[in-house]
C-alpha cells in the first residue's frame, strides 16, 4: 500500500495548468499540497505497487506535467528481494 | 479498514504531503527563509523521525528516517539539508529498505570444509586474536570510504598505534587516491577549495569523464533545476561515451581513451599562446612545476620557469590535440577561450573517469591547473572539483587517514615529526608508529593471494565495510587466487553474503547505518552526524565493537601495543564517575557513546592541516558542517565554504585574496603542472581490438549488495549488459539481447548486448557496469595503477568481443 510524496514542476501556461489541476483533483487517491512558482506538493495513496507505477506512468503522461521528483516513500509493505546467489567457487 | 487504520493512513498522506511541500518551499521563491521542523511526529502512527546521511554515494544528501516499532517505515528527503533541499536520488528514497534484506547475515560463520557453520562471538574474537597475535606483522586491515568516521578512528589506532602496523588501506584507493594526489601536488593539502555551492554560481559546468546525471544526480538536479528557470549555464561533457548526462549539454567533446590529458594541455596552450591567462593571479599565487626525470618517484617534482612551461605546452597546438583526442580543434580553441574569458565562472566536476586511471595525478594536476592558470579558482562557481563515490571517502580516509601511509588530519607516516605528534595525541609510546608505509591496495591482496613461503607476507586479512571481492581489478589474480592457497585467512565483517564472503573463513555479521551511530565526511568537507535508531538483526554488531574487542583481546593476551603510555588499554573510555566503562563487552558498548569518544579524540589531530572540527554536539544539531569549522568569539562555531579564499576561509592572513596557506613550496602559491601525454600501459590491437570502460548505473551503488536487495531497484536494473556502438554490433552480427563473450588478456565473462541503451559508447569500445555479483567484469579488467596514487585504471584495458552461439550450438 504504497503512500508517496512528490513535487510536480507544472506549466507556467495558466490554461494547461489549471486543466492539470482539474485532472489531478478528480484522482482520489491524489491529495494536493503546496503550490509555489512552478512546483506543486503532491501525495499519492495506491492499493499496491502496481497501481502506484500505473498512477505514475498517468502523471508522466499529463500536459503540463515536466518533471517529477519523489521526495518520500513509504514502505512498510515488507517486500524483500529475492537475491540471486553468485556462484559458490572461483571461476 | 478501521479507525486506527484510516488515521494511519492519513497521517501518511499528511506526512507524504509536508515532505513534498517543504521541498516546495526549500525550491521555491522563498528558497533561503524558511525554517521547518523534522517531519510530524505521532499522530496515531507512532512514527518517529530523525535525520540521517544517506548510506550510499559522497553527494552527502540528508533523509529524514521515519522508525515505528523498531523497524524504519518510511524515508523523506531533508528540506534542512543544504545539499539537497529536500531531494532524493532513486536510491536514496528507497535506502531504509537496504536494512531488510531476506539474507541479511546475523551470527558468526567459520568456513568448515566447502560451507560456514555458526559459532558464538567470544570465539571468533578469540580466533581472530590468537591468529594475529601469533604473527601480527602477517595481519593486515582493508575498510572503505564506507566505514563511519569512528569506525576509521577505531580501525587507524588499533593498526597503527596499537600493532604498530601500516598494513591499513581501503577501497578509496581503488577510487579516490588520484584525487588525493591531485589536490596534494598542486596545494599541498588534501580536498576540494570549493563546494557544492559553486553549482549554484557557476555559469559553466565542465563534466570530465564524469556522469553526475546518474551518479551524482541530486547534484546535477541543482544545475538543471537552474536552467528550468531560466538561467543561462553552458554544460559540456567531455567523455569517451554519451551518457545521460551529455543528453542535458550543449557540447558533448568525445574524446579518444587517455587523451584528457592531452586536452587539458592545449588548453593550457592556447591560453599562454592567445596571451589570455590570467596574469595578475598567476603572479601572485602560482608557481610552476614539472616532474623531475632524474627522481621519477618524487611526486612533488622540481620547479620550472613559466619560459619552459610556455615552451613544453608548445606540441599541444588544437591540430596535434584533435590528432590524439579526436576532438575536433575548433572544440579545443572553444575551450581555451572559455578559461581565458574571466567574465564567466568555470566549475569542473570529476569523479572515476579522472581518478581511475594509470595517468591519474597527472590529469588531476592538470584539470586543477588550467583553472589556476586562467585565474577561475577562488570565486563561487570557479571552482576544480572533485566527486566523490562513496558516503565517507573523504571523512573517514583522507581526513582520518585510514590508508596505508596517512596518519589523522593530512600526516603521514613517513615523516617523524608527525609521527611523534600522533604518539602523542593517541598517547602512545614514541616509536610505536612505524615509519615505512604499509601496503596499498592492490599490493596487499598480491601479498595476500601469493603463497607465504613465496613471498606473500601477509597471511591474515581482515576486510569491513567493502567487498574486494567484486571491486578489485584482475579478480583472478587479486582475489580468486586465495581460494587455492593453504594457511591464508580471510576475516570479513558484512551485512550480506557477498563476493567477497564467498572465500572468507571466518564471516562476522555487522550492524549497518541506523542500526549503529556514525558520523560520515562527504565530497564538500562536509561532516554528517546521526543516532542509532533501530537494533541490527539477531546477533550482527558494529564494526567498531569489533575492533576493539579484538584489540581488548590481544591485550588480554599481552599484546604490548594494546597499551599506551600510561600502561592502560588504547581504548580505554571511562564513565562521568571515573570508572572504566568494559566497551568490549558488546553489552555494555552502549552505556557510553563511543562515537562521541573516538570523535573528541580525532578531533584534536584536525588542527594541523587547518581541517578544524566542531564539537561533536554540534554536528548532532546541524545537518553537517563543512571544515574548518571555527570557533567564533560568540561561542558558535562557523563553517568554510571557500578554502583560501580571504572572503570566507578564516586562515587567510594578512588581507589577502587568495593563501594557498599549506603550498608545497612554502610560499602561499600553487603548483602549476606540466605533465605530458602517455600512451596507457594497454592499448587494443589485433588480438583484442576493444576498449573496456566500467562504471555504475543509477539504479546502484557500487557492487549492489544493498540496492541488489531492494525489489524496486532490483526490478528496475536486475543484471549487468554491455552495451556495444551500432556499427560494432552489425560488424558482430548481433542485437540487443544477443549475448556476446568479452574477453581480455586475464579473464573473460559472458553478457547479453545493450544497443543504444542507458549509454552510448565510442565505435570500438564497450561499456559494462560493475555492479553485478552474478557477472564479474573485474575479473576482465587490468591491474595497472597510477605509480603516485596507486589507484588502477578500470576505465580502460584492451578486450575482443565475440558472439555467443545460443541454445548450446558449438562456437
Amino acid at each position: 500500500m504504497p503512500v508517496s510524496g512528490l513535487v510536480l514542476t507544472i506549466s507556467s501556461d495558466a490554461r494547461v495548468r489549471e486543466s492539470l489541476l482539474g485532472a489531478l483533483r478528480a484522482r482520489p487517491e491524489v491529495s494536493l499540497g503546496r503550490c509555489e512558482a512552478r512546483r506543486l506538493a503532491v501525495a499519492t495513496d495506491t492499493t499496491d505497487e502496481e497501481s502506484d507505477r500505473a498512477l505514475w506512468r498517468w502523471l508522466e503522461a499529463q500536459a503540463g506535467v515536466e518533471h517529477i521528483d519523489l521526495v518520500f516513500v513509504h514502505f512498510d509493505d515488507r517486500e524483500v528481494a529475492t537475491h540471486e546467489r553468485r556462484r559458490t567457487g572461483p571461476s | 479498514m478501521n479507525a486506527v487504520a484510516l488515521d494511519r493512513r492519513e497521517f501518511l498522506r499528511r506526512s507524504a504531503l509536508t515532505a513534498a511541500g517543504a521541498v516546495v518551499a526549500a525550491r521555491g521563491e522563498s528558497a533561503g527563509a524558511f525554517s521547518l521542523p523534522l517531519l510530524e511526529q505521532g499522530g496515531g502512527d507512532e512514527v518517529v523521525w530523525d535525520k540521517a546521511p544517506c548510506r550510499f554515494c559522497g553527494t552527502g544528501c540528508h533523509v529524514q528516517v521515519g522508525v515505528r516499532d523498531g523497524r524504519v517505515v518510511a524515508i523523506a528527503g531533508d528540506p534542512l539539508a543544504e545539499v539537497n533541499r529536500g531531494l532524493l536520488c532513486v536510491k536514496g528514497y528507497h535506502v531504509g529498505k537496504i536494512l531488510y534484506g531476506a539474507d541479511r547475515l546475523t551470527t558468526p560463520l567459520l568456513r568448515r570444509g566447502e560451507g560456514h557453520v555458526p559459532i558464538s562471538w567470544d570465539e571468533a574474537i578469540d580466533l581472530m586474536a590468537q591468529r594475529i597475535h601469533a604473527a601480527p606483522d602477517r595481519f593486515a586491515m582493508y575498510g572503505s570510504g564506507q566505514w563511519t568516521i569512528g569506525e576509521g578512528c577505531a580501525a587507524n589506532k588499533f593498526m597503527k598505534a596499537g600493532l604498530g602496523s601500516n598494513h591499513i588501506d581501503g577501497n578509496p584507493r581503488l577510487c579516490m587516491s588520484s584525487a588525493v594526489t591531485g589536490f596534494l601536488s598542486c596545494y599541498g593539502v588534501d580536498e576540494p577549495a570549493g563546494c557544492y555551492d559553486d553549482l549554484d554560481a557557476c555559469n559553466v559546468l565542465i563534466m570530465w569523464g564524469n556522469n553526475p546525471a546518474e551518479m551524482h544526480p541530486v547534484l546535477f538536479s541543482r544545475v538543471i533545476d537552474r536552467r528550468a528557470r531560466g538561467e543561462e549555464i553552458l554544460l559540456i561533457d567531455i567523455g569517451t561515451r554519451r551518457t545521460r548526462t551529455t543528453d542535458h549539454c550543449q557540447e558533448y567533446l568525445e574524446f579518444r581513451p587517455q587523451t584528457d590529458l592531452a586536452i587539458a594541455n592545449g588548453i593550457a596552450h592556447l591560453l599562454v599562446k592567445n596571451g589570455n591567462y590570467d596574469r595578475d593571479f598567476v603572479a601572485k599565487y602560482c608557481n610552476f612545476r614539472q616532474l623531475d626525470p632524474g627522481q621519477p618517484a618524487n611526486m612533488f617534482g622540481k620547479p620550472m620557469t613559466f619560459e619552459e612551461y610556455g615552451a613544453a605546452l608548445e606540441t599541444y597546438t588544437p591540430e596535434y590535440v584533435e590528432r590524439l583526442s579526436g576532438v575536433p580543434a575548433e572544440k579545443i580553441r572553444m575551450l581555451g577561450d572559455l578559461f581565458g574569458d574571466r567574465s564567466r565562472r568555470i566549475t569542473s566536476l570529476w569523479c572515476m573517469g579522472m581518478n581511475q586511471h594509470t595517468r591519474g595525478t597527472a590529469i588531476n594536476c592538470l584539470v586543477h591547473s588550467i583553472h589556476l592558470l586562467s585565474g577561475h579558482f577562488g570565486r563561487p562557481g570557479d571552482a576544480p572539483t572533485s566527486l566523490t563515490g562513496q558516503p565517507s571517502a573523504c571523512g573517514t580516509v583522507r581526513e582520518v587517514g585510514t590508508l596505508s601511509h596517512l596518519l589523522p588530519g593530512g600526516r603521514l607516516v613517513a615523516n617523524e615529526a608527525h609521527r611523534r605528534d600522533c604518539e602523542d595525541l593517541w598517547n602512545v609510546p614514541p616509536g610505536r608508529i612505524k615509519a615505512a608505509p604499509g601496503y596499498h591496495t592492490v599490493l596487499m591482496f598480491e601479498k595476500f593471494c601469493t603463497p607465504s613461503d613465496a613471498g606473500g607476507d601477509i597471511d591474515t586479512l581482515w576486510v569491513q565495510v567493502t567487498n574486494p571481492g567484486q571491486t578489485l581489478p584482475n579478480l583472478h589474480r587479486l582475489f580468486n587466487r586465495k581460494a587455492d592457497l593453504e594457511g591464508k585467512f580471510l576475516i570479513v565483517s558484512e551485512v550480506y553474503p557477498t563476493a567477497t564472503t564467498r572465500l572468507a573463513d571466518l564471516i562476522l555479521p555487522s550492524a549497518m547505518w541506523v542500526e549503529k551511530n556514525g558520523m560520515y565526511g562527504n565530497s564538500e568537507r562536509r561532516t554528517q552526524h546521526w543516532f542509532k535508531m533501530v537494533e541490527p538483526p539477531g546477533d550482527a554488531r558494529d564494526d567498531c565493537w569489533q575492533t576493539i574487542a579484538v584489540a581488548h583481546r590481544l591485550h588480554d593476551l599481552g599484546h604490548e601495543g594494546m597499551k599506551g603510555r600510561d600502561g592502560e588499554f588504547i581504548f580505554t573510555i571511562r564513565d562521568e564517575s571515573g570508572a572504566v566503562v568494559p566497551i568490549w563487552q558488546w553489552q555494555r558498548y552502549y552505556d557510553v557513546n563511543v562515537d562521541r569518544h573516538l570523535f573528541e579524540e580525532y578531533r584534536r589531530f584536525t588542527r594541523y592541516k587547518n581541517k578544524d572540527l566542531a564539537p561533536y554536539d554540534e554536528y548532532v544539531r546541524a545537518r553537517g558542517l563543512r571544515w574548518p569549522v571555527v570557533e567564533q568569539t560568540d561561542g558558535t562555531w562557523r563553517e568554510t565554504r571557500f578554502r583560501f579564499a580571504g572572503f570566507d576561509d578564516p586562515y587567510v592572513t594578512g588581507g589577502a585574496e587568495i593563501q594557498f596557506y599549506h603550498s608545497v613550496t612554502k610560499d602561499d602559491r600553487a603548483q602549476i603542472w606540466f605533465r605530458p601525454y602517455e600512451d596507457p600501459p594497454e592499448m587494443p590491437d589485433a588480438e583484442y581490438p576493444f576498449w573496456l570502460d566500467t562504471g555504475r548505473v543509477l539504479e546502484h551503488w557500487h557492487t549492489g549488495t544493498m540496492t541488489g536487495r531492494i525489489p524496486e531497484l532490483h526490478r528496475a536494473m536486475p543484471r549487468a549488459y554491455v552495451e556495444l556502438h551500432p556499427d560494432d554490433a552489425r560488424d558482430l552480427g548481433v542485437q540487443r539481447g544477443d549475448v556476446v563473450r568479452i574477453e581480455s588478456r586475464r579473464g573473460r565473462l559472458d553478457l547479453p548486448v545493450w544497443i543504444n541503451g542507458r549509454g552510448s559508447p565510442a565505435r570500438g569500445q564497450v561499456f559494462v557496469p560493475f555492479f553485478d555479483e552474478t557477472r564479474l567484469i573485474n575479473e576482465v579488467t587490468l591491474d595497472a595503477n597510477d605509480p603516485f596514487s596507486r589507484q588502477p585504471d578500470y576505465k580502460k584495458c584492451a578486450v575482443r568481443v565475440s558472439r555467443v552461439p545460443p541454445d548450446g550450438e558449438t562456437r
